[in-house]
C-alpha cells in the first residue's frame, strides 16, 4: 500500500504544480484582457447566461431576427423588451445599443401622440445610449448617436456638440462628425464660433474635394449671416 | 513508445469514425452553417455578424457533442468488450494506452472540426469577400477548447465506466466552464476570506472556457493580439496535461 502511494506521489505533486501554473496563466490572461465585466446583472438574467453557456451570440441573433420582424410589422413597442434582452446577452456589440436607442428616441417618439410621451421616449433613448457607452467607451459610434439625438431630436445643441466632440477624439471617426460640430454651433446661434470652426475644418482633410466643397459652401453661408447680423469685421 | 501510441490512436480513430451519430452531428452543423447564408434580408453588417455567430457557435456546439460522445465512450467501450484486458496484457503501458485513446479521440475531433471550418470559411468568404484574421484565431482557440473538453471526457471515463455518466458530467463541466469568470467576481467581492479562497480554488480547478471565447470579439471587431492567443493555448495545454495526469492516476490501479 505504502509503495503504491509513493509511486503516485511524483505525478500527484506534478499535477498540483500544474494547477499553480494554471492559476498563474489565468491571471496573465486577465491582465491582457482586463477583468470580465462586473456582475451587475439580476439573478434572472444570470440564469439565462448560465443556460446559454458560450452560445450567447446566437441567442442574441435569434432575438434580433424576431425584433427585426416586429420592426417590419411596425410593432415597435414589442421590440423594446427584445432589445433589452439582446443587449444583456451581447453588451459589447455596439450596433444593438445604437439600434435600441434609435427605436426609442426616433421610432417611438414618432409613434406616440402626447408631448409628455414623446419626451419620455426621447429620454429613454438617451439613457439607453448612455448605458451602452458604459459598456463600450472606446468606440466613437455611441458618442455620435448621442450627439445626433440631442441635435436632431431634442434640439439641445450644447449637449450635441459635447458628444460630437467626444466622438471626434477617436481616430476612426467619419468626417461628417467634425462638420456636425460646426453645424451645431451655427444652429445654436453662435455664428462667430461656427465661422472659426469652419475655418479650422478647411485645414482638415485638404485633399478631400467633397469635404472642401461642403466647407466652402458653409463658410459662405455663415459669412453672409455674420454680415447680416453685423458681426463680421 | 511513440509507435505504440500512434498505433493505438490510429485504431481508436478508425473505430470511432464508424459511429453514425457523429455524422448526424456533422451534417446538422454544416446545415446550420449553410443556413446562415439565407439571412440576406438584414443589413449587411448584421448578415455578416449572424453568419459568423452561427458558424462559430455551431462548430463549438457540435464539436463539443462530438468530443464528449466520442472521447467519453472510448475507454468504457474497451472495458465493456473486455478488449482492454487483451491490450494491456501486451507490452503496452497504461499511460501509452491512455495517450493513444486521447490522441485517437482528438484526431476524430480534428477531422470533424476541419470539415465544419472549411464549410464555414467558404460561407464567410462568399458573404463578405474576406476572411478576417481574428476569425482564424477564434477557430484555433475553438479547436483547442474542444481538445481540452476531450481530455476532460477521457479523464472522466477513467473514473466511471458508464458512458451516460461521462457524457452528462462532461456536459455539465462544459456549462460550468463558461461561468468561471463569474466565480472569480464572487471571490474578489467576498469579504469572507474562507469563501474567497474556496471560490478561488474552485475556479482554478474548473476549466475557464471563456478564455477560448473570441467569438464575441470577432463580431465586435476587436483586434486580438497574438500574445493573448499564445497564452490561452498554453493555458489549454496545461489543463490537458493535468487531465491526462489525473487520468493516469485514476487508471493506474484499475483492475479489469
Amino acid at each position: 500500500m505504502t509503495l503504491k502511494i509513493t509511486s503516485k506521489m511524483p505525478l500527484g505533486i506534478t499535477i498540483i504544480l500544474l494547477f499553480f501554473l494554471l492559476f498563474f496563466l489565468q491571471n496573465q490572461i486577465f491582465s491582457l484582457r482586463g477583468l470580465p465585466p462586473k456582475l451587475v446583472i439580476k439573478p434572472g438574467e444570470f440564469a439565462i447566461l448560465v443556460a446559454l453557456g458560450g452560445l450567447r451570440g446566437v441567442a442574441a441573433d435569434l432575438l434580433y431576427l424576431k425584433a427585426d420582424e416586429f420592426w417590419q410589422e411596425e410593432k415597435w413597442e414589442e421590440t423594446l423588451p427584445l432589445y433589452r434582452a439582446i443587449t444583456i446577452l451581447q453588451p459589447h456589440y455596439v450596433d444593438y445599443w445604437s439600434l435600441a436607442g434609435f427605436h426609442l428616441a426616433w421610432d417611438m417618439v414618432f409613434r406616440v401622440k402626447k408631448e409628455e410621451d414623446k419626451e419620455k421616449y426621447s429620454k429613454l433613448g438617451i439613457e439607453y445610449l448612455k448605458e451602452g457607452l458604459s459598456y463600450n467607451p472606446d468606440v466613437y459610434k455611441l458618442y455620435f448617436d448621442l450627439g445626433f439625438t440631442y441635435d436632431h431630436k431634442l434640439k439641445n445643441y450644447d449637449e450635441a456638440i459635447k458628444w460630437y466632440k467626444k466622438a471626434t477624439e477617436f481616430s476612426e471617426h467619419p468626417q461628417y462628425i467634425d462638420r456636425a460640430i460646426a453645424h451645431n454651433l451655427r444652429k445654436k446661434g453662435d455664428l462667430r464660433s461656427a465661422h472659426q470652426e469652419w475655418l479650422k475644418l478647411k485645414e482638415l482633410y485638404p485633399n478631400d474635394a467633397y469635404h472642401q466643397e461642403i466647407v466652402d459652401l458653409n463658410l459662405k453661408i455663415v459669412e453672409e449671416e455674420l454680415k447680416k447680423s453685423g458681426k463680421k469685421d | 513508445m511513440f509507435l505504440k501510441v500512434w498505433a493505438l490512436a490510429n485504431n481508436t480513430f478508425k473505430e470511432a469514425i464508424r459511429r453514425r451519430i457523429l455524422y448526424v452531428f456533422l451534417i446538422a452543423s454544416v446545415a446550420i452553417i449553410l443556413s446562415s447564408h439565407f439571412f440576406n434580408f438584414l443589413a449587411p453588417s448584421e448578415e455578416f455578424k449572424i453568419t459568423i455567430d452561427m458558424g462559430l457557435a455551431s462548430i463549438l456546439f457540435f464539436g463539443m457533442l462530438i468530443a464528449i460522445f466520442s472521447c467519453g465512450e472510448l475507454i468504457p467501450k474497451e472495458i465493456e468488450r473486455q478488449t482492454i484486458a487483451t491490450i494491456l496484457s501486451k507490452p503496452v503501458k497504461r499511460s501509452e494506452f491512455l495517450l493513444g485513446k486521447f490522441l485517437g479521440g482528438v484526431l476524430l475531433v480534428f477531422l470533424n472540426f476541419l470539415l465544419m471550418s472549411v464549410v464555414f470559411l467558404a460561407v464567410v468568404y462568399l458573404r463578405g469577400r474576406l476572411i478576417p484574421l481574428s476569425l482564424i484565431k477564434a477557430l484555433i482557440l475553438t479547436f483547442w477548447e474542444l481538445v481540452v473538453l476531450s481530455s476532460i471526457a477521457i479523464c472522466l471515463s477513467t473514473l466511471s465506466s458508464t458512458p451516460a455518466f461521462n457524457v452528462t458530467v462532461s456536459f455539465s463541466i462544459y456549462i460550468m466552464g463558461h461561468l468561471t469568470d463569474y466565480l472569480m467576481h464572487i471571490a474578489r467581492q467576498s469579504e469572507n476570506l474562507f469563501i474567497s479562497i474556496f471560490v478561488t480554488v474552485i475556479y482554478t480547478i474548473l476549466p475557464n472556457f471563456n478564455n477560448f471565447n473570441l467569438r464575441d470579439k470577432v463580431v465586435e471587431g476587436f483586434y486580438i493580439p497574438n500574445l493573448e492567443v499564445v497564452k490561452v493555448l498554453m493555458y489549454g495545454l496545461v489543463y490537458i496535461l493535468i487531465m491526462l495526469g489525473l487520468s493516469r492516476l485514476f487508471f493506474q490501479d484499475k483492475e479489469f
